[in-house]
């Protein structure tokens, strides 16, 4: 009798869970599983519209076989494991004091932590191409200064775009550090000083373990953006720093070779869901560790 | 065990310009002693445990361990041990871990004990953890154990580290009635047998009576009074004294003569009512007769009395059965009065609203505060 009761509670919550998640359930189906179904099987094709063979896995071993590809794949790579890194590193500091402080002008720091996403990714890389480019700001005042004789070249390299990237994605990091950081009560710090800690054991013992989730959803965030992320690298790389998605982008929009592109698509999925899977694996243990 | 003495000179600390936490504070610590820091909060008690500590920077005035101040002394350096109010136990490590945490990090350790074997500092949290009762529990995480337990392993992992001072911050605030009353009691015979210096902030009077060697009552940042249990309980100093410790009948009056041992106040009604002992007061001052509820003894009007006891004439306004004693408040000329008596089988003690009483107590059982309040 409970147990029928308890069976028809739960079925009905199951069908208004249905009924309410059905929306977006077959916005995602029609907008993004069935053109990823589409793609994969674009990529086994040897042409488009109009293909001859269609199941064929030239594409992909040609990936594997140019040079081209490959080097814009691990500079993908490169850039996305930089830029994270970068961003944890520089934005840690920037989350701790935010949870920490009592300034007024906390507000003021998240605000203008959070601004780059206020404005277009365009706009942010013109900014940037006037600030480093050979008649730009930096460029103007070094010269000024007798630094240099004559202007450097800011733009158009790696580091170019992972100024670039890092700027735009700190956010993203800061904010999810931010959240686990302010999880942390002060008297978990306070204790391990009083039992004799001093700030680097502190940090390395308590305060960076127990904000280790939040440092892997954020970097988590970086990496599949900075993967993902195309104006920048195009712009700010000035088709000098050639990666994943610059590649994909001449594929398809300069040789119209839509299967070729369609397969370096996988391929950047595959890699990106690999990584994001470790990542998670990791945080999940980590926080079944704290939970249990 | 090294017990420290600790000793606070003239302590100010405030926030800003016109929040004082704690103002001129003075006291000493006698070492190996449990001195309690008792006052409701934003009294300043939670403010001067947090200096010892390290946490907050005084105003003026300096604390000194061992005769040393200690202001230059990171808190990491001090030699401490806390337990805090949500014991700050760490959520990512095992207990085991936990009380490892300070023999491993602090650099004293490190250096005396670098040749501690693993094996070494596991027995000493062994030890510990057997001497608060807890042997058995190394494996586990403190999200596994029950409230009083994480206290307990709180209280061991403060100790392992062999602490000048222990400072506890409102160790049993969060635990039920039953279970804090336990751990009151095995707090301080762990202390005792320790024999640490310890300070110990709560807002439960209860808690400060039973527990300390002296108590701090604080109120506003200032030190009303600093005595014995006893002391703070029988001639309390000042009026917040009086009605903070226990619960307490304030008369006011005007002191009629007063001698040596001896005084004698008029009160408001004109009846006289004799003191012994307490402190000397001149004739003529305006005073509050003191009288805790149970020092009361309550007859029925009707009844054949003692004399050789001060007596005021009242009518019974509400009872309270408190199972082997009750509580009785009473309307009189002088304003309202409770007690609290214990309760026998004759039916000589069943009083009901509106019964004619007789509030007799001995000249002994009162005391004279000086009248602070504006009336």
């Amino acid at each position: 009798m409970n147990a029928r009761l308890k069976m028809t509670a739960s079925r009905r919550r199951l069908v208004s869970l249905l009924i309410s998640i059905s929306p977006a359930l077959i916005l995602i189906g029609a907008l993004f599983l069935l053109p990823l179904l589409r793609l994969i099987q674009l990529s086994t094709t040897d042409a488009y519209p109009k293909p001859s063979e269609v199941l064929t896995f030239e594409n992909y071993a040609e990936i594997f076989a140019r040079a081209f590809h490959l080097t814009s794949l691990v500079t993908s790579l490169e850039l996305a494991v930089v830029v994270t890194v970068i961003t944890a590193v520089l934005g840690y500091p920037l989350a701790y004091y935010l949870v920490r402080s009592t300034s007024r002008y906390k507000a003021l720091i998240l605000l203008a932590i959070i601004s780059p996403l206020l404005i277009s990714v365009v706009v942010r890389s013109i900014g940037w191409l006037i600030l480093l480019g050979r008649e730009g700001v930096v460029n103007q005042l070094l010269l000024s200064l007798g630094l240099v004789s004559e202007p450097l070249q800011l733009l158009y390299n790696f580091m170019t775009v992972v100024v670039g990237e890092v700027n735009i994605l700190m956010p993203f990091m800061v904010l999810s550090l931010t959240t686990s950081l302010s999880q942390i009560p002060r008297s978990l710090e306070e204790g391990a000083s009083v039992m004799g800690a001093g700030a680097v054991q502190r940090f390395l013992r308590v305060t960076l373990p127990l904000s280790a989730p939040g440092l892997i959803s954020g970097a988590m965030l970086v990496f599949i953006l900075t993967m993902g992320s195309y104006v920048t690298p195009q712009m700010l790389g000035g088709g000098k720093v050639n990666v994943i998605t610059t590649d994909i982008y001449s594929r398809m929009m300069v040789d119209f070779d839509w299967p070729m592109g369609a397969a370096l698509s996988v391929v950047t999925l595959l890699l990106t869901l690999s990584v994001v899977v470790v990542m998670s694996r990791i945080q999940s243990r980590l926080m079944g560790g704290m939970t249990r | 065990m090294n017990a420290a003495s600790i000793r606070l000179n003239s302590v100010s600390k405030s926030f800003g310009p016109d929040v004082h936490a704690v103002q001129d504070v003075s006291l000493t610590i006698e070492p190996g002693s449990l001195v309690t820091l008792l006052g409701p909060s934003g009294s300043g008690k939670t403010t001067i445990l947090r200096s010892i500590a390290g946490f907050e920077d005084i105003s003026s005035g300096e604390i000194l361990i061992d005769g040393e101040s200690i202001a230059a002394t990171p808190t990491h350096r001090r030699q401490l041990g806390m337990v805090a109010q949500d014991y700050a136990l760490f959520p990512h490590m095992t207990v085991r871990d936990n009380l490892a945490f300070g023999i491993r990090s602090s650099r004293r350790a490190r250096r005396e004990r670098s040749r501690l074997s693993s094996g070494q500092v596991a027995e000493r949290v062994d030890r510990m953890l057997a001497l608060v009762g807890l042997d058995g529990f190394q494996a586990r995480r403190p999200q596994q154990l029950s409230g009083g337990q994480k206290q307990r392993v709180a209280l061991a992992r403060a100790l392992v580290t062999d602490p000048r001072v222990l400072l506890l911050d409102e160790p049993f605030a969060a635990l039920d009635k039953h279970l804090r009353e336990q751990l009151q009691i095995e707090v301080r015979r762990i202390q005792q047998e320790v024999g640490i210096t310890t300070v110990f902030v709560t807002h439960d009077q209860g808690e400060a009576l039973s527990m300390s060697d002296h108590v701090a009552v604080l109120n506003r940042g200032r030190l009303e009074q600093y005595a014995t249990p006893l002391e703070i309980y029988d001639e309390p100093a000042t009026r917040f004294v009086a009605e903070f410790v226990g619960r307490i009948n304030l008369l006011d009056g005007v002191v009629a003569s007063g001698n040596a041992g001896r005084t004698d106040v008029v009160l408001a009604d004109g009846s006289r009512i004799a003191l012994e002992g307490g402190r000397e007061t001149p004739a003529g001052e305006r005073v509050q007769l003191s009288v805790r509820p149970e020092r009361i003894r309550l007859t029925h009007a009707s009844e054949r009395h003692d004399d050789g006891l001060n007596t005021i004439m009242g009518v019974v306004k509400t009872v309270v059965y408190l199972g082997d004693r009750i509580d009785v408040t009473m309307n009189t000329i002088v304003g309202e009065i409770a007690a609290n008596v214990p309760r026998d089988r004759s039916g000589d003690t069943e009083f009901a609203d509106g019964d004619h009483v007789r509030i007799q107590f001995a000249y002994g059982a009162g005391t004279v505060l000086p009248d602070l309040l504006p009336s």
